[in-house]
């Protein structure tokens, strides 16, 4: 496992965790011929296949703005992919195939003017044999005006509370400036024969959910105890539907960060109680065109 | 260990049960044979505890006089927790915190008479404490009859050391006038002029806030198990000092598959079971939404 926090393009950080996700043994290529190395469009890509699930995870820059619908939305980010199947032949995911998108990069007009090849971005990551957790803030641009930080977690969780006969994996996305348009919409053209809209929630091959609380509660969101200076908070609750009547499990790679309280400060370090050595960081973040933020803390070792 | 009991009786008598069976578990003493039930008119049915331990006072009276808060009569449980006791006055001393629970509510004079007034009603006491829910029979005239829940539990996995007492004492109903909190009583009892906290904890806070109800059970739909946390308390009205989880109660969130009656036994090896009690009142379809204790 590794935790970063550094500033990259990010065609660099899809590329750190494919090769982080391989390196751990669990994961392995999907397919060689999707690299990095040509930029533009949606060319910078790349696929890693779960040894044991058989499922396959895509990470594609999507570096030409797709619009939201009919709106006036626009907007480059990151596309990810979840797969049961691929098309050797094709080289494209194939089967079941569920995407989200996360646009970072947005614009109230056509002509998002970020370049994400060289885009650097400042992120926390963390990478381990379950996935990985990715928080990003996008570098100011003076013409996108709807910029908007993310937060990107895709994890395998095998703490199931009974048999389901889906997949051991949920994927997380939010931001504190991501717009409802680019989920009321498909967002440009279908990828692989999918519809592209931003899912906050996705439990492949069962759910895809959008609502702040559609799929997942937040429990008891962590604070600080002005009595003994320590952090509480419950981890969140997955659920295999929308109406969150069935629990399925709690996340072990984020955790929400309670916004009324407000005593935990972005960089804090909550490490849980001997003989766990699991801790997160706290990531509360803003972005150039939104002094809102994002509430969350994203595991840092496990 | 502990007694749970669903039944029917007068408050009088549910105070006498309680009193009579925390004495019983030994870390009760009885704390002034004068307060006895034998009179139920006004407050005079009441009944006084001292834990022994501890030594602090649990006072239980029953209101049945004509009291009431900002234009809000009520008849209830009143509940006093004290630091010390008169014993050449016969009351309370020292530091007191006063709670009621006003279950018989109207905004006029209150018709019902408590020496005969059923409730329906949940108990479980034992050396903790009790938990207690009631919903009155409907009374015409009363026109704010409210269920509720009052629980006084003692807690010692405090989270870390205060130089606080043990107890917190929580009541909250389905239908309580925000009047019967933000006015106090017009009538002085013991001297002091008083109102409705949810949650007191003696002896540095009382407030409405304090607590949170974490979350809530719910039946899953998957599996059939409830899932919940157990409420957090606090020593600050802002919820930043969490002091202990609560154990003689939690809260219920009945839009998730969860039901009255509903009992949720926890895993094995442990015996402990939560009874959930969702109930309306005679004069409101509001819930109130909790499970007590029912075995421990």
């Amino acid at each position: 496992m590794t935790f970063y926090q550094l500033t990259k393009n990010l065609w660099e950080i899809i590329d750190v965790i494919a090769d982080d996700l391989i390196a751990t043994a669990a994961w392995q290529e999907g397919d060689a011929t999707w690299t990095t190395a040509v930029k533009t469009a949606e060319n910078a890509r790349r696929v890693v296949q779960h040894i044991a699930d058989g499922t396959y995870l895509s990470l594609i820059q999507c570096n030409a703005q797709r619009q939201a619908g009919a709106t006036t939305k626009y907007a480059k980010g990151l596309l990810v992919v979840f797969s049961d199947g691929w098309n050797a032949g094709a080289h494209t995911p194939s089967g079941n195939i569920y995407v989200t998108f996360v646009p970072f990069e947005c614009r109230n007009a056509t002509g998002v003017n970020a370049d994400l090849a060289a885009f650097a971005i400042p992120y926390s990551l963390f990478t381990g044999s379950g996935g990985f957790a990715l928080v990003g803030i996008p570098p100011i641009n003076a013409t996108d005006d709807y910029q908007s930080n993310f937060i990107v977690i895709v994890e395998r969780n095998t703490g199931k509370l009974y048999a389901d006969g889906y997949t051991n994996f949920y994927i997380l996305v939010d931001g504190n400036y991501l717009q409802t348009d680019f989920n009321t919409n498909n967002c440009g053209a279908a990828l692989f024969g999918v519809n592209v809209r931003w899912y906050r929630y996705t439990h492949p091959f069962y759910i895809q959910s959008q609502g702040a609380g559609v799929g997942l509660d937040k429990a008891y969101s962590a604070f600080k105890s002005i009595g003994d200076g320590k952090a509480y908070f419950m981890k969140p609750v997955l659920h295999n539907e929308i109406t969150n009547v069935y629990p399925w499990l709690q996340p072990e790679f984020w955790i929400a960060i309670d916004s009324t309280k407000a005593n935990l400060a972005d960089g804090d370090e909550i490490a849980m109680p001997a003989p766990a050595t699991k801790k997160y960081m706290v990531t509360l973040k803003q972005s150039p065109d939104s002094a809102t933020y994002i509430y969350y803390a994203i595991i840092e070792t496990e | 260990m502990g007694t749970y009991i669903a039944s029917v009786k007068y408050l009088w008598e549910i105070i006498e049960d309680i009193a009579d069976q925390l004495i019983a578990t030994g870390d009760w003493t009885d704390a002034d044979a004068t307060w006895t039930t034998a009179v139920k008119t006004a407050e005079n049915a009441r009944r006084a505890l001292v834990h022994t331990a501890d030594g602090v006072y649990l006072s239980l009276i029953m209101e049945n006089g004509a009291q009431s808060n900002g234009g809000i009569y009520w008849k209830g449980l009143v509940i006093i927790f004290s630091s010390g006791w008169n014993a050449g006055a016969h009351t309370p001393d020292g530091t007191k915190y006063y709670t009621f629970v006003p279950f018989e509510v109207s905004t006029v004079t209150i018709n019902a008479d408590l020496t005969l007034f059923n409730l329906d009603y949940r108990l479980f006491t034992s050396v903790a404490g009790f938990a207690l829910v009631v919903t009155p029979q409907p009374n015409a005239t009363d026109n704010q009859q409210g269920s509720c829940i009052a629980v006084v539990e003692r807690n010692v996995s405090k989270l870390y050391a205060d130089a606080f007492t043990n107890f917190y004492i929580f009541v909250d109903g389905n239908f309580i006038r925000g009047e019967l909190n933000t006015s106090s009583t017009v009538s002085a009892l013991f001297g002091v002029n008083y109102k409705w906290w949810k949650y007191s904890r003696p002896f540095t806070l009382q407030s409405q806030t304090g607590w949170e109800g974490t979350y809530a059970a719910l039946a899953s739909r998957a599996d059939g198990k409830a899932y919940f946390a157990r409420p957090i308390l606090h020593n600050d009205a802002s919820n930043l000092s969490p002091i202990f989880q609560a154990d003689m109660f939690i809260t219920a969130d009945n839009t998730r598959a969860i039901n009255d009656d509903d009992e949720i036994a926890l895993p094995g090896p442990s015996t402990e079971k939560y009874q959930i009690t969702i109930k309306q009142s005679p004069d409101s379809a509001a819930y109130m939404q909790y499970g007590i204790k029912k075995a421990e």
